[in-house]
């Protein structure tokens, strides 16, 4: 009976401190032993958010979860990709003022010497 | 100089790089690590994958509009109860349950932070029997016969939920049999 004294404590050597997504879509599509099952489900015995998502993922078909996973990751990059292009628009257009400046100067350059030449 | 890989980052040393570099995409790829945590706790209040999928998505709007500027200290953490509120939020529009009944929760609780290792195998033994039935079977079969969910279902026809309720709970009733013995000056002795 001393392995009463285990009961809420990790197994030697094979407890991590993080759950992988790996490890985790591996126990969902059954690729796991029963050990490497017991080691996942030591996380579903706590109370927290991998004994929350492992309940809420048994109700979607392991087969989707990696490929709804994958297209929330794809609509995250996007709008990350939008929010940088508008960032990039707006601090690089110090090109855009010089070029505007440039040809203001070189307006008011051609006015100047059109006057003069006319005045001549 | 170079560019740090952000696998091999933790989750605050990606938070800083976002800070400092005011850069999203470390942001991106710190929450890009929970997504599938985040969709399997949506998923276990909505109950709709569709429904979950847009929660996630919705969190991940949050998060990258409204970080806090203060410290968080356990992103994990922040992201969970800001997942879960989001989702009693949901729930609670949709008048699928009464808004008396949802538990907002603002912290997280420390999971077995009970020192098992002080209490002795006759003071475990006497707490264990003294569980539900139910509990006490799924918590010899998983702790101490290392069984897993699966195997539990099958000897016992219990369902996952099940399985998973009565060895939550039973955890939680063993370490209060524990605290409750110890503070009465252990009775049994």
């Amino acid at each position: 009976m001393s392995e009463l004294n285990d009961i809420g404590q990790p197994n030697q050597g094979d407890r991590k401190d993080k759950l992988s997504e790996e490890q985790l879509l591996a126990y969902l599509e059954g690729k796991l032993s029963p050990a490497g099952q017991h080691e996942v489900e030591q996380w579903l015995a706590k109370e927290g958010m991998e004994s929350d998502a492992l309940e809420g993922l048994q109700d979607i078909p392991a087969a989707e979860v990696k490929h709804t996973v994958g297209r929330i990751n794809y609509q995250l990059h996007n709008d990350l990709g939008k929010k940088k292009r508008k960032r990039r628009y707006i601090s690089d257009n110090k090109w855009a003022w010089i070029a505007i400046i440039v040809i203001l100067l070189l307006v008011v350059l051609g006015y100047a010497i059109i006057r003069l030449s006319v005045k001549i | 100089m170079k560019v740090p890989s952000p696998h091999t980052l933790s989750d605050e040393e990606l938070l800083q790089l976002h800070r400092t570099n005011s850069d999203n995409y470390w942001l991106g790829q710190l929450l890009q690590r929970y997504t599938l945590l985040l969709l399997g706790v949506a998923m276990k209040y909505l109950k709709d994958k569709e429904q979950a999928q847009d929660a996630v998505q919705q969190i991940f709007l949050k998060a990258l509009t409204q970080l806090p500027a203060g410290e968080i200290l356990n992103f994990k953490g922040w992201l969970y109860i800001l997942m879960r509120n989001h989702c009693l939020q949901l729930l609670r529009h949709a008048g699928t349950v009464r808004a008396d009944h949802l538990e907002y929760v603002d912290s997280i609780d420390e999971p077995d932070d009970i020192p098992w290792k002080k209490y002795s195998v006759e003071e475990l033994s006497a707490a264990l029997a003294d569980l539900q039935h139910e509990q006490k079977i799924c918590i010899v079969l998983f702790y101490l016969q290392q069984k897993s969910y699966q195997q539990i279902m099958e000897h016992t026809s219990y369902t996952f939920a099940q399985v998973k309720s009565y060895i939550q709970n039973g955890k939680r009733n063993l370490k209060a049999i524990l605290l409750k013995k110890h503070t009465t000056g252990r009775p049994n002795e």
